[in-house]
């Protein structure tokens, strides 16, 4: 049975996107929707149109020359009249200040499958006098931030990382003798602030943030994400207070930045290599690629500005994929190795249709109605709920769970897939529009609870959403714990989405995760969700050290989807001979052994060696493998609950043994990162980098202003601290019901003149209307 | 050479039918668009007094309720002026719909963690260190804008019952097409934000005024 003609739900679609279009400031337009559908009711208003216009053109010709007025005193009132030259005021309870400019650069280097990046901000200060400044940025959610610098003038200064506190510390000692200070710090695994003080007059700071990372690679395609701007974190009861003025930021537009030569970004990728490029592109900017002696130059063919995430993906004319592949580095006589092993793939894999074994699903569809995502991303999220009901099938059960700051849903159980409720789906869907808070646990939590009785369901779950939360945590924690028998997929929608969130989301909820930057990208990347949801997975991977056992990164290893290599990092120790990874595929069940033929000087020639394998040297390795190590604590450190250290010692109270234990465990994995992140000079939630220009003291008053360095809108989102459409019709409807009145007074009059006078010797001239 | 005199003659002669006809539709016209003024205004007014109950009982038993079935917004402050001693109810979900009812809350952004299945738990409470703004119409709640004046008073009434007294310290017209009300969150202030000009046909004009008031200790 098919439920839904192709062509019909085609036409459905278009209607949506136009009528998508047509809304430019959905959640807003209410009164003009009411106004313009009233006008086009009354019949015979063409003539009072008319009459309306001349009104109009008057009033109108009145506002402009008070507007000219008013802002006129208003730049005369502030500090002077650049403002209409385009200046970035901050208003603080006295008066305005001056932001500081942003423009970033970056300069990446990638080779195999480490991308080194070199990440440049220059801050420049405006105004004559000292000012502090403040800035919140993205980074990837898997980067290690392993150096900072800042440059002042010809002085270059490296930053130190040290103990959080004790970073603050030397910060605000800095900052309070009139030294210039910088100090860079953690908020969340993928959000980073950097703190300014004493920032001279007209002067610029650059500050340079070095960065690792691994590149992602599915199915043969490599990809590179640069986060460039992010969507302010919607905060509640579950952030704690000190992080909500970081997550919730100052958001500027792309066309102000334009105007005032702020926020630009330019890249200088280099990707070494000496295999033949096959396919590269940037489904975010236009790029420019040249051939060099090392491999390819790629560059922008124009500055852009910082309002989306940069993404580069490329694949290797002849697919580079060996079974296995080991990078080695060695820093004082100890071997970090990072592992890539590439499971066979299931080229025509036994699909869930096909199977003997039919399993019916539950499809239940979580989408976000948030403020963030008003704009583009509401649209992008309609079509793509529309592209996950026409993947359903017959047999199918099916449910549409939408939140903001509450939760509802189209059905308060899965519903079997009938022509009559896939009707209803796609009327609830229209009738989607974004506004409010993002309480997402909710959503989850009824998501994951609502499950439908009939035993052999996969019960699958797609969230569609930008992730734009401050509570990560909370949300990965619950799926991790409650996730039963159903698997969660992620759909990350936007040019700047909180993409950590995004995958953790899928590893928890045992998934995957998919991005869609802007509408014409739904049905490409809906199509690849829908694939691998039908693909199989790889299962129960474990790996098992030849000789002496290795310091794994990772305590166990999640699952793989299929055309994802397993990567990880280890410690060798020096007898370490080898590893076996296993794992099981479609209940068959997959094994490779790896022997290392030559190791860092000292011949290890394994006897029997079936295919050993040549470790590639590469710097950062150590790095790598650090980064792994902290993340895999940090995950059990938050999956812990937390009991602030003051609560144990204020109440008194003896907490139950558990609880206690937890705290325990918390601070000792808390203190195991610290001393991760100061040996491998990574920042971490714990450490934090610190530079002080000690050349230098500034005559530092007490009032130095503090500045916010804004961030990007990302395009196509609208406004975050909206500014809704204000006016009733009010004064419309008065007018045109005054001027009908005025009408049919005088035609009344008229009639009144005609019934005195004979109606047959009067001509309408005489009426005078 | 007589018929075309006459001609003209008779087109010229208005028919009784058509003038009554007009005067039916252009009757009909201003009652109908009256109502809808009307509805607005009554909406705008009456609803506030619906709000000020359901404000007084908020204030007394420290619960919000629905103010009624259907509205997704619930009143979270009271905004008094020199002339207005009996304030305007505040509502905290800036749709369009609750915007027709009373003045909403834009920043902060409504934080609603679970709503308890009777609807009693206390929803979103502002806090002193907060930088608050709210967006009201110009023509109805926020018209007394039109007004204002530097070193104007504004009084500000919260969830538990404390009231905060602003001075109004600056105004100024934003362009919505080319430009961003950046906010300092931690300022503390009072901001209200509304159409600009004031006495234009035009609905859906780019103009926001947005005016400043700074907390006043008493």
């Amino acid at each position: 049975m098919t439920i839904q003609a192709p062509g019909n739900a085609r036409k459905l679609d278009t209607s949506i996107s136009d009528a998508a279009n047509s809304k430019i400031i959905t959640g807003y337009q209410l009164t003009r929707a009411d106004s313009s559908q009233l006008i086009a009711r009354s019949l015979g208003l063409l003539i009072l149109q008319i009459i309306l216009a001349v009104a109009f053109m008057q009033n109108a010709d009145a506002n402009t020359v008070e507007l000219h007025d008013n802002l006129n005193s208003y730049a005369s009132s502030e500090v002077d009249d650049r403002v209409e030259t385009g200046t970035l005021w901050l208003r603080h309870s006295d008066g305005a200040v001056q932001a500081p400019l942003l423009n970033s650069k970056v300069d990446a280097v990638v080779s195999g499958i480490l991308a080194k990046v070199t990440l440049f901000q220059e801050f420049q200060n405006l105004s004559s006098h000292l000012i502090d400044g403040r800035y919140v940025f993205p980074l990837p959610g898997s980067a290690a931030v392993k150096a900072v610098r800042i440059n002042i003038g010809d002085r270059v200064i490296e930053s130190v990382i040290r103990e959080k506190q004790q970073a603050e510390q030397i910060f605000e000692q800095a900052k309070v003798s009139g030294h210039t200070t910088s100090l860079i710090k953690q908020k969340r695994e993928n959000l980073f602030s950097i703190n300014l003080a004493n920032i001279e007059g007209n002067a610029k700071i650059h500050v340079e943030v070095d960065y690792i990372e691994t590149v992602t690679v599915v199915d043969n395609v490599y990809a590179l994400v640069l986060p460039l701007t992010f969507i302010p974190r919607y905060t509640n009861t579950l952030v704690a207070e000190s992080d909500k003025n970081i997550l919730t930021r100052p958001q500027l537009k792309a066309t102000r930045a334009n105007q005032l030569k702020t926020h630009t970004f330019d890249i200088n990728l280099l990707l070494v290599t000496d295999l033949q490029l096959g396919e590269l592109t940037s489904p975010s900017h236009e790029i420019v690629y040249t051939p060099v002696t090392e491999g390819y130059q790629i560059n922008l063919t124009r500055q852009a500005l910082m309002d989306r995430d940069f993404e580069l993906r490329w694949s290797w004319q002849v697919p580079f994929r060996p079974a296995s592949s080991v990078y080695t580095e060695t820093i004082d006589d100890t071997v970090y190795m990072l592992g890539l092993v590439n499971p066979p793939s299931e080229r025509n894999p036994t699909t869930r249709k096909s199977a003997n074994n039919y399993l019916s699903r539950e499809l239940v569809i979580v989408v976000d109605t948030s403020g963030s995502m008003d704009g583009a991303p509401i649209r992008t999220a309609k079509n793509a709920l529309q592209a996950a009901i026409n993947g359903l099938d017959a047999g199918d059960y099916f449910n549409l769970v939408r939140f903001s700051t509450d939760t509802d849903s189209l059905f308060s159980a899965s519903q079997p897939v009938t022509a009559k409720n896939v009707h209803q789906a796609r009327r609830y869907i229209n009738s989607l529009d974004a506004g409010g808070g993002t309480e997402m646990l909710e959503a989850v939590e009824f998501a994951l609870d609502t499950e439908r009785s009939p035993q052999h369901t996969l019960k699958q779950i797609v969230f569609i959403t930008d992730g734009a939360i401050g509570y990560e945590n909370h949300v990965t924690n619950h799926v991790a714990n409650h996730l039963g028998r159903a698997r969660l997929f992620t759909v990350g929608i936007g040019q700047a989405p909180n993409r950590d969130l995004m995958k953790k989301l899928a590893v928890a909820g045992r998934g995957t995760h998919t991005f869609i930057r802007d509408i014409n990208a739904v049905e490409s990347q809906m199509n690849r969700l829908f694939r691998g949801i039908e693909r199989p997975v790889m299962r129960d991977i474990e790996i098992e050290w030849l000789g002496e056992p290795a310091d794994m990164a990772q305590e166990s290893l999640r699952d793989l989807h299929d055309g994802e290599p397993l990567l990880f990092a280890a410690k060798l120790h020096p007898g370490t001979l080898g590893f076996i990874v296993s794992g099981t595929l479609a209940d068959q069940p997959w094994q490779e052994t790896v022997y290392f033929q030559q190791r860092s000087g000292t011949e290890i020639r394994a006897k029997n060696a079936a295919n050993p394998v040549e470790p590639f040297d590469q710097s950062g390795i150590a790095t790598i493998w650090a980064r792994q190590r902290i993340s895999n604590l940090l995950a059990r450190y938050n999956a812990l609950p937390s009991i602030p250290a003051n609560q144990l010692s204020l109440t008194g109270i003896t907490l139950s043994e558990p609880k206690n234990t937890h705290f325990a465990t918390r601070q000792n994995i808390k203190h195991r990162v610290t001393k991760l992140g100061i040996t491998h000079k990574l920042l971490t939630p714990f450490t934090a980098f610190v530079a002080v220009d000690n050349t230098k003291i500034n005559e530092r008053s007490a009032n130095t202003p503090a500045t916010e360095v804004a961030n990007l809108v990302p395009a196509g989102n609208l406004q975050i601290i909206p500014m809704p459409q204000t006016a009733t019709a009010i004064d419309l409807f008065k007018l045109i019901s005054f001027i009908s009145f005025l009408i049919a007074l005088i035609a009344g009059l008229c009639l009144f003149y005609l019934e005195k006078h004979s109606f047959s010797s009067v001509s309408s001239t005489e009426c005078g209307a | 050479m007589n018929t075309t005199v006459d001609l003209p003659k008779v087109r010229l002669r208005p028919s009784k039918l058509l003038i009554v006809s007009v005067i039916a539709v252009t009757a009909s016209v201003a009652v109908f668009f009256a109502w809808q003024a009307g509805q607005i205004a009554a909406k705008a007014y009456l609803s506030q007094w619906l709000l000020q109950m359901n404000w007084q009982q908020r204030l007394s038993t420290g619960h919000s309720v629905r103010p009624w079935p259907g509205l997704d917004s619930y009143p979270v402050a009271r905004l008094f002026t020199e002339e207005n001693k009996r304030g305007t109810v505040v509502l905290d979900n800036p749709s369009g719909q609750a915007l027709a009812f009373a003045p909403t809350l834009i920043s902060p952004i409504p934080t609603n963690h679970k709503d308890s299945p009777s609807g009693t738990q206390a929803r979103i409470t502002l806090r002193a260190e907060q930088t608050v703004a709210i967006a009201g119409h110009r023509n109805t709640h926020l018209a007394f804008l039109e007004g204002v004046a530097i070193g104007d008073r504004v009084g500000l009434e919260t969830s538990d019952g404390t009231r905060r007294l602003y001075q109004v310290n600056d105004h100024f017209i934003v362009d919505t097409r080319s430009e961003d009300l950046l906010i300092d969150t931690n300022w503390q202030g009072l901001l209200m934000i509304t159409c600009y000009p004031f006495d234009t046909i035009d609905a859906n004009g780019p103009l926001r005024l947005v005016v400043y008031a700074a907390p006043v200790a008493r």
